[in-house]
């Protein structure tokens, strides 16, 4: 019985031995570079920084144009994850894949794309400028970006929220005489609050941190289009403390954020949802 | 009152329902039974107004709710049609708590706040649940979240009220203390009751009416002595757990009738059917005697023309306080005996042992 035993306890050992040096190593890869932001800082350097004109209007065009471009997000995109989750109409999937695409499109690509679309010598461009708008240059564009390369998340998230609430609350609120309009505020949307949430913040977060597309079509405008990756990206070269304390400023909301929607996240319902 | 007149149903090319046609009386409760499958949740969900039939017409209470009117097609939303529906897992809304659960319906229908209070603290009280009025679904049992189910769809006093399997969810012991709460909570009410199970025993103890349902279709309707007596169908009475053969009557010339199963020749009851005709023959498991002599000495049976047919016996499978025998007597022969007097028989697997029941026991029909 022990003979028998044996190699396999020594190979259950290897393995746990294997499995851990590579989370471990995982681990330190992301730890360490986090950790390191906050190595060369000090209060008086952090203080000083904040006075930096700058970097404040980076952290007031970025905060701005995120918390904007997120709640743009959810009002249309809540909508358009409900009714693909719950209507079936043709080309239901084409829709759910192209709406999809730029979370795997590399951002110089939207970048592109938003130029030729929206650009004054772009498809649209021209009847925007009928209206006196162009967009190029503008906070607006901002905004727009962080849609374009934001927002499918949200959408992801919400429609997976909706197709998770189960059929027959729907059902059973129907039958009690609930209107469409009533099940979908206490039933449907209650019960997806935990998805739409995860995919606000994923989209927050996304929006934040939009380098690429923002730099091709909003250009780098400090106080108009510069956002807090565009003002570190600059800073670099130049001033380099001041782009060590926005990108700490960055890691500590992003994580301050995770933190928060987990505490939020606990299940609350028992077993469900 | 319920009507369905020949309704019918698909998912694709599945027939869910093939046209039912089903009365209910009012307030009366009528069990479904049938094996999964068999199409009667979507009866539920049709009368509910959950899916629209394809074919065919839904009444409740002589209101078509389902249906055409020429060429224009009736269908009554589930909010008007005054039904109530306890779902199979009961899909109380989680992040509700049972009061707020139970009020929903009220709520939905726009009522003063102050008579929302009132029916919501009386109908859990009707199910004994005022106490846990605070509580969110997950803190309740099995049993308990089956009456807040049962409370949520009565307390819009609905005129029809639709169970789907509302015990199947519980142990064994449970169910049966509730089985017998349900049938008590149901009686008081006044609302009709189509309750569905895959349990027969439980259909048969909480309505007198019963219909048995197969593949999309009524097989047979009617009270359950009646359908335990006469199974309409091949598939009825193997449901109901008889004993069913092919036979054939052979009508001798001196008046005897004889029915032949696979090669053995049985006596049968008296019968119109005609010589040479193929039937159906059921037999009830409780009605077979198994003896270890050939001679019958049930006093009862005396002057009766009785069989006996030897035979080995082929399974014994012990259940709770009986014992399911089968013999081969040419034919298998399921009987229902007590586990004790199966030890006095000492039956065993292989023994040889006499079938024994009375011609009047066995029940013949055409085959449809």
């Amino acid at each position: 019985m022990l003979k028998a035993l044996a190699p396999e306890h020594i190979s259950d050992g290897i393995l746990m031995l294997l499995l851990g040096s590579l989370c471990l190593l995982f681990i330190l890869f992301i730890t360490i570079p986090l950790a390191v932001v906050f190595l060369n800082l000090d209060i008086e350097k952090v203080t000083f920084q904040l006075r930096n004109p700058q970097i404040l209007s980076a952290l007031t065009v970025g905060l701005v144009t995120s918390f904007t471009a997120t709640v743009a997000s959810f009002i249309f995109g809540v909508p358009t994850a409900y009714l693909l989750a719950t209507r079936k109409f043709p080309g239901r999937a084409i829709v759910d894949t192209i709406l999809d695409i730029p979370i795997v499109l590399p951002p110089a690509v939207a970048g592109v794309a938003l130029l030729l679309a929206f650009a004054p010598r772009g498809l649209l461009g021209p009847a925007l400028r009928e209206f006196g708008v162009v967009l190029p240059g503008s906070t607006f564009a901002v905004i727009l970006a962080q849609v374009f390369v934001g927002s499918p998340f949200l959408l992801r998230s919400a429609k997976a929220a909706f197709e998770n609430v189960d059929r027959a609350y729907i059902d059973s609120a129907k039958i009690l005489s609930a209107s469409r309009l009533r099940v979908f505020f206490t039933i449907t949307l209650p019960l997806a609050t935990h998805g739409l949430a995860a995919g606000t913040i994923m989209t927050w977060a996304r929006s934040m941190g939009e380098f690429g597309a923002t730099l091709m079509f909003a250009g780098n405008l400090p106080g108009v289009t510069q956002t807090m990756p565009l003002a570190i990206y600059m800073l670099l070269a130049e001033d380099p403390i001041a782009s060590n304390v926005l990108s700490a400023i960055l890691v500590l909301i992003s994580f301050s954020v995770l933190a928060l929607f987990r505490l939020l996240g606990r299940r609350r319902y028992g077993a469900r949802l | 009152m319920i009507e369905l007149r020949s309704v019918s149903k698909s998912f694709g090319d599945r027939d869910a329902l093939n046209g039912v046609t089903l009365h209910v009386g009012r307030n009366e409760l009528l069990s479904v039974v049938g094996p999964s499958g068999c199409g009667k949740t979507t009866m539920l969900n049709v009368v509910a107004g959950l899916c629209y039939p394809d074919e065919g017409e839904v009444q409740i209470n002589n209101v078509i709710v389902d249906g055409w009117e020429g060429r224009r097609r009736i269908h009554v939303r589930p909010s008007k049609r005054k039904v109530g529906y306890v779902f199979q897992n009961y899909a109380l809304f989680p992040h509700m708590k049972v009061q707020d659960n139970v009020a929903y319906g009220l709520k939905a229908m726009h009522l003063p706040r102050s008579e929302v209070e009132i029916r919501t603290r009386s109908i859990l009280e009707f199910v004994g649940l005022l106490n846990h009025s605070e509580s969110y679904p997950h803190e309740l049992s099995g049993g308990e979240k089956q009456r807040v189910a049962l409370a949520r769809s009565l307390v819009t006093n609905p005129e029809v009220l639709l169970l789907d399997e509302p015990l199947s969810a519980l142990d064994p012991r449970s169910r049966e203390a509730l089985r017998r709460d349900f049938k008590n909570l149901l009686r008081e009410l006044e609302v009709t009751v189509v309750y569905v199970t895959h349990d027969l025993t439980e259909a048969c103890s909480l309505s007198d009416r019963i219909a048995v349902m197969d593949r999309g279709r009524v097989e047979q309707a009617g009270h359950c002595d009646q359908i335990l007596e006469r199974p309409k169908s091949r598939f009825v009475a193997e449901f109901l757990g008889l004993n069913v053969y092919d036979g054939r009557v052979v009508q001798d010339p001196s008046g005897v009738i004889l029915i032949k199963v696979g090669g053995t020749e049985i006596f049968g009851p008296a019968t119109e059917n005609p010589d040479g005709e193929r039937v159906l023959v059921t037999l009830r498991p409780e009605d077979i005697v198994i003896s270890t002599e050939p001679e019958v000495k049930n006093q009862r049976w005396c002057g009766c023309t009785c069989n006996s047919l030897s035979g080995t016996v082929l399974e014994i499978v012990r259940m709770k306080s009986s014992a399911r025998v089968v013999v081969d007597v040419g034919f298998p022969v399921k009987s229902e005996l007590s586990l004790s007097s199966i030890r006095e028989l000492g039956l065993a697997e292989g023994k040889n042992v006499y079938v024994q029941f009375k011609a009047e026991s066995l029940s013949i029909s055409p085959v449809r």
